[in-house]
């Protein structure tokens, strides 16, 4: 959730308490509708007791351990298909309740490439939710080439669509089911206008410019899904609309890494160098008020005299913390839109959803900044993770830490001379080398897990705290975290460059 | 110890084999590896299960087969040794072989002594053992470890080593390939050598079936079967057999087999994984090469077939089978781990380059056990009349079995040894010692000892603070540096409270560095100052360690029973308090006492802190059989403070109202007193120290309320906390003998000069005829007290005890005990005199002018030769105050 940093929840500040309730029924048929994936029992509130009772309980080693890697999610590639990724690591920590970050990690099935995305929701997770089901269809049907995507269309009309992703399953996941027909109807309407643009984009990055258009295309499918129609409204995918999601998603196809942000979530990617040593290269920059570039889009789009209210409170409107984002329609509607719908919902909140000083929407973008790297055999890894963990430690900090435990986690296996003819002198620069790395060796068996228990803190008692705090303050605290790490494979990037 | 020395020497004219057998033996080996050999029931056969037989021995390893050859050298042939897998299948088959003779203490010295000269004579014999003379060479790193090798060498010389100081040069030209640049030297030890374990005991099996020994293979004990705390029968998968002992050999099974026993026994030792790897032949290395120990380097190297084997024990080792060790164990070693072993690999490159080009043949991971205190566990078991212990060899089994098994079937045999083995003795572990979880954590620092030199006061660092006095953080805020004696932590010294707050100040190790670890220790000036406290002012010794047990009956029985265990008449008055010995059947001290009788049939007895559980079973088994002496341990029910020095009768004098003077409160009486404002406090006149004084034994809920009072009254009278070297330095200056180094089972009364404690003209008590024979005989040893005359304290290497006393230039006995004497201001060693026979070796009766007229005597430090004056009654102490005034 992104506006944690100054002003607490969000949701009790920017949004009207009807909304909420609406927010809080979806939620609540997603829940019970979703099936397998819910697992409400996994948050176990329990374990935190009011705070008058003066006791805040020490969990226990076991307990910590069984809450950091609930949500541990681990794939390797072990060459099962040809491709400069290794495989990923991904985990999550909730301090919402349920958790309003999303990730998503899937397989195009129509080229070597994959995609990987944390998402990190706000105001209500339905948006998140809708961004985690839809966005890579968009971004796998742009990337189609001209012919593929005409047949993909044609499939879209049958009763068997050609399936363009081989997703990654979670075990915290949930998905909508059945799926609203409407997703499928906005995505074929979306790939229809893709053909028509087809050939018409400036060729200089085409994976950019697609992936631009997806994330552009979903937005506005998201919100115009919204729009009342004839004075009937969809409660789903207003929900969805009024809520908002930052997303930073990465696209890997041969040695071509392309980062698309959208909002403060990150990406960065963790190099060996030729010392040996960890080094940080940063694959998105967050859009907030700390950015200049964007800082000076944002004021630039709107009349001068709004200078001083377009960010107020290092806030797009005095409100919302993220410069971009997915839905948040509130930001992005026509002020007669969003008095259309608050004449439907209930006049008395017509000041609370509509912000103050809103002359000339749209304030908020959904379209990504791209950002290009083509791999190099020191390319180890990349982190890609939602500001709850950003907050507390910097790029090179986690980049350290990852590439310490990929060091360790060499050393998990015993050492054995392969080969009989080796001479001890050269077993023993090997175990010199192992014995530098042996003591990094950390208890995690999921790096993403070793990077949130740092996240928490530095020793037990710290992270059991971190665990323990009150539903009621505990996003004062922590923000919900989510974690994707993905492994290059540094030979293949090495024999293909 | 002599007769055995004897015994080697014996053995030493008798072999002298031709150089060309070693050779064959070499050669022989050069196709071998370290790998299992034929059950010896392939060529035996093992024996049928017999219903019963004398001596039941557990464990097919080299120490239980050298036990039961032994046994049958002692005569007793009605022997049968039971094994689970087959013979060495445990961990004696992985063993390297090395033998030495050297080692850090006399005693383990005198067993490995023997075992060399045993493995030779088997050789000899036409028994295989693969022994192969080759020497060996230990190589310092540091002046340090040069002192250390002297200091051993010196002392075991009067047992028969050879052995030579080399210099840098001299160690390259007898192994060139060595790396010699960066050594201060080393030591030569040419009767040194090699045996093959597997070989050996198979050799010393078949002696003991020879002997009469039945050997039954795959034979599994389930169960120890005590009746009236006498092991009756052991259970085995194979049926059962009765016995009159049982012997558990069971190396790293001991543990748990002691635990088999339906009153279970303690036998602390816990699996450690032992490295070393084995080279395929290269280079052109001499079979006869001596075997190399780098102690610096924690590593040893020997030959093996025509490579190296090299090995040795990191300094933090590798705890196994916390949990268990698995079933059917046999010939089996554990799953490589080079990273543990890359710490001894970097030493083996470094010590010889060689090997870099070397490659592998086999890496050898076995596990080996380890005790908490890196010595043997021999002996006696508390616990249970006929049960005995041979484990926990600490990975030296090979080259102590030999003596070990001797010594153990002397044991078992005659219910005593020539050797006084308390340091490796069974009964010096009390039950926090066996707790697996002190004994895991143990394990890994005694795994390093093994390869340490260890200073005079080295203490370990893990699994302490376990057993403590109520006032340890008390003493602890003071600066206290506790020691640790049966798992009992007391206060040796205290750090004054200065040194620890000038962050300017050198540290301990930063003043031991101005010394070697040998010399003048760091804590000389701090003991120096508790010293005089205790002569001049007051001082607090918390003596909670001592052990403490109460004896009480219905009607007389319990003063029966005294008078029956001790030798000094304790039926004295109510009130009083009488020093006696126990004594063995030989007369020996079983242990040094003083007996307090609080009622007419209820004492309280206070003994030596390392007595605790060896003398609680020795007065159990000695119990009348009808329970009417009750015995009970109260050791932890009593805090301890000794309030010494020639103003603690007036502090005390503030806090309670009895009256302390002379005639009220004589010395050596007792009296139940109040202290402040606590009661029951059972108040006795005397220090242990000869200095004037009170023991309190304060219930232990009292202890901070009377030790704080104490404190806080005895502000006025500079009153300081003192520790046990203190202590050590008050009792000996003043000729007071202590059990465990001065006092053993091998000494008698009449030879430590306590004869008038001994109630000869009552008679009744255990050893009184041994005494009386004595008496009428003659002794042959006598304990003396020895006065260091031109020693430099700053410079020399101190005496720490074990040093050769040399008598007329002949040497004549070992020091047994040594303190710096801080009135008399120099050092005060105790040792016996002997008159060893020029032809025969055997000591002969001497009287008080042998020790004291036209007698020379010079003690050897290290090698260096300090003359010294002798006297076998207390010297008189000058007061401190003319001490003080003339110097």
């Amino acid at each position: 959730m992104a506006l944690v940093h100054s002003a607490g929840p969000l949701w009790s500040r920017s949004r009207p308490a009807l909304l909420r309730k609406v927010v809080r029924h979806c939620l609540f048929r997603t829940i019970i509708t979703g099936g397998k994936g819910t697992k409400l029992e996994m948050f176990p509130q329990k374990l935190v007791l009011p705070e008058n009772h003066g006791y805040v309980p020490t969990l226990s080693p076991r307990e910590i351990s069984m809450l950091l890697t609930t949500n541990e999610a681990r794939f390797m590639n072990d060459g099962h298909w040809s491709s400069a990724v290794q495989g990923f690591e991904s985990n999550q920590l909730a301090s919402n309740y349920p958790i309003e970050d999303r990730r998503a990690v899937a397989q195009l099935t129509q080229t070597d490439g994959s995609l990987f995305s944390v998402i990190d929701g706000h105001g209500g997770m339905a948006c998140a939710q809708a961004v985690t089901e839809r966005l890579f269809y968009y971004v796998a049907a742009s990337l189609l080439p001209y012919q593929h995507l005409e047949a993909y269309s044609h499939s879209l009309r049958t009763d068997l669509p050609i399936e363009l992703l081989g997703w990654h399953k979670f075990n915290n996941a949930y998905r909508r089911d059945p799926v609203p027909p409407t997703y499928r109807n906005s995505l074929t309407k979306f790939v229809v206008e893709s053909l028509s643009l087809s050939g018409l984009e400036d060729d200089v990055d085409l994976v950019a410019n697609s992936i631009k258009s997806a994330f552009i295309g979903l937005d506005s499918d998201i919100s115009s899904e919204a729009m009342p129609v004839a004075g009937v409204f969809d409660v789903d995918a207003l929900d969805a609309a009024f809520s908002g999601a930052c997303v930073c998603m990465a696209h890997v196809s041969g040695l071509d890494l392309h980062v698309a942000n959208s909002g403060d979530s990150r990406a960065v990617i963790g190099q060996l160098n030729d010392k040996g040593q960890w080094v940080a290269k940063r694959m998105s920059v967050d859009q907030n008020v700390d950015n200049e570039a964007e800082v000076k889009r944002v004021v630039s789009s709107h009349p001068p005299a709004e200078a001083r209210h377009v960010l107020k409170n290092s806030r797009l409107l005095g409100q919302l913390v993220p410069l971009r984002a997915f839905g948040d329609v509130r930001f992005k509607w026509s002020l007669q839109e969003l008095k259309n719908l608050v004449n439907l919902l209930d006049t008395t909140y017509v000041h609370s959803i509509v912000p103050t000083n809103y002359y000339t929407p749209p304030y908020l973008i959904a379209t990504p900044d791209v950002m290009h790297h083509r791999l190099t055999p020191a390319d180890r890894f990349l982190v890609m993770a939602t500001d709850g963990i950003w907050e507390t430690m910097s790029n090179s900090r986690v980049v350290q830490l990852v590439g310490e435990y990929i060091e360790g986690k060499e050393t998990h296996d015993h050492f054995k001379p392969t080969d009989s003819g080796t001479k001890l002198g050269e077993i023993n620069s090997v175990l010199l080398k192992r014995k530098a790395t042996l003591a990094r060796k950390a208890d995690d068996h999921n790096v993403s897990t070793h990077l949130i228990r740092h996240a928490l803190g530095a020793d037990h008692g710290k992270v059991s705290e971190m665990l323990t705090l009150p539903a009621d303050i505990v996003r004062y605290y922590r923000d919900d975290m989510t974690i994707v790490v993905v492994y290059f494979d540094s030979e293949y990037i090495a024999s293909h460059q | 110890m002599h007769r055995l020395i004897r015994y080697t020497e014996r053995l030493c004219l008798r072999r002298r084999s031709g150089a060309s057998a070693l050779l064959k033996n070499a050669n022989r080996r050069l196709t071998c590896n370290i790998t299992k050999r034929h059950s010896s029931t392939e060529q035996f056969g093992s024996a049928v299960l017999p219903e019963s037989a004398r001596v039941v021995i557990c464990g097919g390893g080299v120490v239980g087969t050298s036990l039961a050859y032994h046994l049958t050298l002692l005569g007793w042939s009605d022997v049968v040794l039971l094994e689970q897998g087959s013979l060495t299948c445990g961990t004696t088959w992985h063993a390297a072989g090395q033998v030495t003779r050297l080692r850090w203490s006399a005693v383990e010295t005198a067993l490995t002594m023997y075992s060399t000269e045993l493995y030779q004579q088997l050789e000899d014999e036409g028994y295989h053992t693969g022994w192969k003379k080759c020497g060996s060479i230990n190589v310092a790193r540091t002046d340090d470890r040069l002192l250390a090798y002297k200091r051993a060498l010196v002392n075991a010389k009067p047992l028969g080593i050879e052995g030579q100081i080399l210099s840098p040069e001299q160690v390259k030209d007898r192994i060139p390939m060595l790396r010699t640049d960066d050594i201060k030297g080393g030591i030569w030890l040419p009767d040194d050598g090699v045996v093959n374990p597997t070989d050996l005991t198979m050799a010393l099996a078949k002696k003991a079936r020879e002997g009469g020994v039945k050997i039954v293979e795959r034979c599994k004990v389930q169960r120890v079967q005590t009746e009236n705390d006498m092991v009756s029968a052991v259970v085995t998968d194979q049926g059962s057999i009765a016995c009159k002992f049982f012997v558990n050999c069971a190396g790293q099974w001991a543990w748990e087999l002691g635990q088999l026993c339906d009153q279970p026994v303690r036998v602390p030792l816990h699996p450690c994984a032992h490295f070393y790897l084995v080279t395929k032949p290269f280079g052109d290395i001499n079979p006869m090469m001596p075997v190399v120990r780098d102690f610096d380097g924690y590593i040893y190297l020997r030959e093996w077939g025509g490579g190296i084997l090299g090995g040795g024990f990191e300094p933090m080792g590798k705890p196994v089978f916390h949990d268990g060790i698995p079933p059917k164990f046999e010939f089996e070693l554990l799953n490589e781990d080079w990273d543990q072993f890359q710490i001894l690999l970097e030493q083996l490159l470094h010590r010889l380059p060689g090997l870099q080009a070397a490659e592998v043949k086999q890496f050898v991971n076995g596990p080996e056990s380890f005790t908490p205190d890196g010595r043997y566990i021999l002996g006696h078991a508390p616990e249970v009349g006929n049960y005995y212990v041979a484990a926990g060899m600490n990975a030296t089994g090979v080259m102590a079995a030999g003596g070990v098994g001797k010594a153990m079937a002397e044991w078992i045999v005659n219910g005593e040894t020539d050797m006084f083995l308390w340091s490796q003795d069974v009964r010096r572990f009390a039950e926090l010692h066996n707790n697996k979880k002190f004994l895991r954590a143990r394990v890994k620092e005694t795994t390093g000892a093994t390869m340490s030199c260890a200073g005079p006061d080295i203490e370990y660092e893990s699994g302490r603070g376990v057993r403590t006095s109520p006032l340890y953080t008390r003493l602890q805020n003071s600066g206290a540096i506790f020691g640790q004696i049966i798992g009992f932590e007391p206060a040796l010294y205290f750090d004054s409270p200065s040194v620890l707050m000038d962050t300017f100040s050198e540290t301990r190790d930063e003043r031991q560095a101005a010394h070697s670890s040998f010399g003048k220790p760091a804590w000389f000036d701090q003991v120096k100052a508790e010293y005089w406290a205790c002569r001049e002012g007051v001082c607090l010794i918390d003596m909670s360690t001592f052990t403490k047990f109460e004896l009480m009956s219905a009607g007389n029985e319990v003063v029966d029973f005294l008078q029956y265990v001790c030798s000094n008449d304790i039926d004295k008055p109510i009130g009083s308090i009488m020093h006696t010995g126990m004594q063995n059947h030989s007369g020996g001290f079983e242990n040094d006492c003083s007996i307090v009788r609080l009622a007419h049939n209820k004492f309280f007895m206070i003994g030596p802190t390392a007595q605790q559980i060896r003398s609680f079973a020795w007065l159990k088994r000695h119990l009348p059989k009808d329970g009417s002496v009750q015995l009970n341990d109260v050791t932890s029910m009593y805090t301890s403070i000794n309030v010494i020095g020639p103003k603690a009768r007036q502090l005390l004098t503030e806090l309670t109202d009895t009256p302390l003077d002379k005639n009220n409160f004589p010395s050596m009486t007792y009296k139940e007193i109040d202290v402040a404002q606590a009661s029951q406090v059972k108040a006795m006149r005397l220090t242990h120290t000869g200095e004037d004084g009170w023991m309190l034994y304060i219930p232990s809920e009292y202890a901070l309320h009377v030790y704080d009072s104490l404190m806080a009254a005895g502000k006025n009278y500079g009153i300081r906390n003192a520790g046990y070297y203190a202590l050590r330095a008050l009792r000996m200056e003043k000729f007071f003998a202590y059990w465990g180094t001065d006092l053993t089972p091998q000494v008698t009364p009449i030879e430590c000069g306590r004869e008038s404690r001994v109630k000869f003209h009552i008679g009744g008590f255990i050893g009184c005829p041994a005494l009386l024979h004595q008496r009428s005989t003659g002794i042959k040893k006598r304990l003396a007290q020895f006065l260091l005359e031109d020693h430099d304290t700053e410079e020399d290497t101190w005496p720490w005890g074990g040093e050769p006393i040399y008598r007329n230039g002949k040497f004549c006995g070992t020091v047994t005990s040594t303190t710096y004497g801080f009135t008399l201001d120099r050092h005060v060693c105790m040792g016996y005199v002997q008159d060893f026979d020029e032809k025969t070796g055997e000591p002969n009766i001497i009287t008080n002018d042998f020790v004291l007229r036209n007698a020379k005597y010079t003690i050897d430090i290290a090698g260096k030769r300090f003359s010294v004056k002798s006297g076998i009654y207390p010297p008189t102490l000058v007061s401190a105050a003319i001490v003080i005034g003339s110097g």
